[in-house]
């Protein structure tokens, strides 16, 4: 007799792949991007990967609350650049907390300092006093192409650019998010924390009509490193790759202290990746929307791909959802980013 | 869609194996249950399972509006007892309506009848005129043990039950529920149609206090009845084997509509299989909330993670079912059918 077939998280009913919507940046024409972020352990490798991938153009990094305080979140931002030797990307500070709601934080996971233990050398700058909306407002006012942003903390900041800024929504080319998931949660088993921390935000951005890309806990519970990147990184040349890591090492201390494995998930990197590697982040048209209601379901992102209530519902898919990550070669791709940066 | 292949979602929080908690009938010591449905296909499949097998003692049964509007489980249930020959078992009819909410349907499933594709005979069974809830209590009241309660449906009547006779909980040894889903629903993508339709009584159910397991899509959508099954009803030449396979045949175009499957979940006779079969589903014990929302109506949110339910203050007390050994199940279906003669 076979034994009951055990399979996990299980019957989500096979959303076939389909090609990218989110536009692909080429070292011949880089794609202007927007980082929105929490620094945050995981927001420092999205980091570096946005500074270092030539198919990138990095126009921006701006801070919300979320793993951290912002004003740490900031700090770490304008730190974590000025050791990518990067301190010609502006960066500026935005929401401390979620449009509505209680504020959560992932110190638990991050640190108090959001960096873990490691401290950065301090900056030779401030963040832009205008703060992050305006400064994102202004980008994209002034890009003479639509640019792409990548919000890879809880959604505040985009969810204000787009309720305040609405005639700028045809400048967005793609909002790839780090958040969310099909699955399971983290946060609860409903929801991942980035939406979790603003469901309201989140609500305002999938329903804005703008082109996504949600990166969820489907992929990037697969976005998987272990130990075996320390020794990699650490024979590296650059300080960088030495606080990268220091930053691991945190991580899977603190994963082996709670008995989950030796391993962390790289959530961030993997949406700024998407929109440089064509064949990393394999997609599938969902219809997402976002339960900002106060039940059990709170900040879950109810994603559904089955044609049959599609059209009995009568709604199009609003996104792209990450279902696949080519794991083997996402340690390879991080050591190589590292290996290029001082 | 034949492009459509596995899909490679995640296995997010992993589970310990968990041991059943549900009581299981024997042969020696036959499970007394009381079922509560609404025919529908697979309940009347799950009768069938539940009257066959000499491991459950059927004490009543009782039908609740679902599938179908309740005029309608209710003939259904009454003629499926008389394919069954089960002339003298105690039947009622309870809510007509959900506790708070609209009745939904389910014809895109079942046909208009709750049960179409096949002609059943009269109905039949000793009626209670007082009801469902009347009846499940007096039957609570009169048996010397405690009772496994096997609701099919919404949970309308049980959830009416625990309300007005909050007394005979401790004469409930066990709910075996058929609803729910872990991670993805059939009515939306957020919940399953029992907890769809009636989340209210799903979640005044899921308080009470009561052991319950919950046999949801995450196990019943990966047993599929489909032809291995229909040739054994083929060959057999009974009635009622020609009619389950007719059922079967019209039950199977739905899930080929909705999901290009070529065989159909039976739901509710997992549940019943599950109190007479041992190690037939794989359980992971798991603290579930039942979501009352408009967006995510009737998910039924079904946690196991330690540290978050330790933060939380949950306790694990649901047995949920997400695996099953299929081939198994498929046996135990068919050859329940064609116990009858």
């Amino acid at each position: 007799m076979s034994n009951p077939s055990v399979l996990g998280w299980p019957t989500f009913h096979h959303a076939a792949l389909t090609p990218r919507t989110a536009p692909l940046g080429t070292v011949a024409k880089p794609l202007p991007l927007i980082i929105d972020s929490d620094p945050g352990l995981d927001d420092a490798l999205a980091i570096a990967c946005a500074v270092v991938r030539p198919e990138i153009n990095l126009l921006a990094v701006t801070s919300v609350g979320g793993n951290a305080d912002v004003h740490h979140c900031t700090e770490n931002a304008l730190r974590l650049l000025h050791l990518y030797g990067a301190d010609d990307v502006p960066v500026a500070e935005g929401a401390v907390g979620p449009l509505a709601g209680p504020l959560e934080r992932a110190t638990e996971v991050h640190g108090e300092g959001g960096l873990g233990n490691t401290k950065l050398p301090k900056a030779p700058r401030t963040a832009e006093p205008e703060g992050a909306v305006a400064l994102m407002a202004r980008i994209l006012e002034e890009s003479p192409e639509p640019v792409a942003i990548a919000p890879v903390g809880p959604l505040t900041n985009i969810a204000l650019l787009i309720r305040s800024y609405p005639h700028l929504a045809p400048k967005i080319s793609h909002i790839c998010l780090m958040g969310g998931s099909v699955g399971e949660g983290n946060s609860s088993a409903s929801a991942e924390f980035n939406i979790y921390a603003d469901p309201t935000a989140a609500e305002i951005v999938f329903n804005s009509g703008l082109p996504i890309t949600m990166i969820g806990l489907d992929v990037t519970h697969h976005a998987i490193l272990d130990r075996t990147i320390l020794d990699r990184l650490t024979a590296l040349a650059g300080s960088s790759a030495k606080v990268a890591a220091e930053l691991l090492k945190f991580s899977f201390d603190r994963s082996a202290a709670w008995g989950q494995g030796e391993k962390m998930a790289i959530h961030d990197a993997v949406a700024v990746l998407h929109f440089a590697i064509p064949d990393l982040i394999g997609v599938a048209r969902y219809h997402v929307v976002v339960d900002a209601t106060q039940g059990p379901a709170r900040g879950r992102t109810i994603g559904d791909a089955n044609p049959y209530r599609l059209k009995r519902d009568k709604i199009e898919p609003n996104c792209d959802v990450g279902l696949t990550i080519d794991s083997q070669r996402f340690a390879d791709i991080m050591v190589e980013i590292y290996s290029k940066l001082p | 869609m034949s492009e459509l292949k596995p899909n490679p979602l995640p296995l997010s929080t992993p589970f310990p194996p968990s041991p059943r908690r549900a009581p299981l009938g024997t042969v020696a010591k036959p499970l007394p249950i009381i079922i509560d449905c609404d025919p529908g296909h697979d309940d009347a499949m799950a009768l069938a399972v539940a009257f066959a097998r000499p491991e459950l003692k059927v004490l009543g049964v009782t039908a609740v509006a679902g599938n179908a509007s309740l005029p309608k489980t209710y003939e259904n249930l009454r003629r499926t007892l008389a394919l069954l020959g089960a002339n003298d078992v105690r039947v009622a009819a309870g809510a007509d309506v959900p506790l708070v909410r609209p009745l939904w349907v389910a014809p895109y499933v079942h046909g208009d009848s709750g049960l179409d594709g096949a002609e059943l005979p009269e109905p039949t069974g000793v009626e209670h005129a007082a009801g469902a809830v009347d009846l499940i209590a007096t039957l609570l009241r009169e048996s010397s043990e405690p009772v496994t309660l096997v609701p099919l449906g919404p949970l309308t009547n049980i959830a009416i039950l625990l309300r007005d006779h909050p007394e005979l909980k401790a004469k409930i040894a066990h709910i075996c529920w058929m609803g729910g889903a872990i991670a993805e629903g059939n009515v939306t993508a957020s919940a399953e149609f029992n907890s769809y339709v009636d989340p209210d009584a799903a979640a005044i159910v899921f308080a009470a206090g009561i052991p319950i397991t919950m046999v949801c899509l995450d196990a019943t959508h990966r047993a599929l009845t489909g032809e291995a099954a229909m040739k054994r009803l083929d060959a057999a030449g009974t009635l009622p084997a020609k009619i389950f396979a007719d059922l079967l045949r019209f039950y199977a175009i739905f899930h080929k509509d909705r999901y290009d499957w070529p065989a159909s979940a039976v739901h509710d006779a997992v549940a019943v299989a599950h109190l007479a079969v041992p190690n037939l589903l794989a359980l992971v014990h798991a603290a579930v909330d039942v979501e009352l929302g408009d967006l995510a109506r009737g998910r039924t949110i079904t946690d196991w993670y330690g540290d978050r339910l330790k933060q939380r203050g949950r306790t694990p007390d649901v047995d949920v079912a997400v695996g099953v050994d299929a081939d198994a199940f498929d046996r135990v279906l068919v050859d329940a059918i064609l116990s009858f003669k």
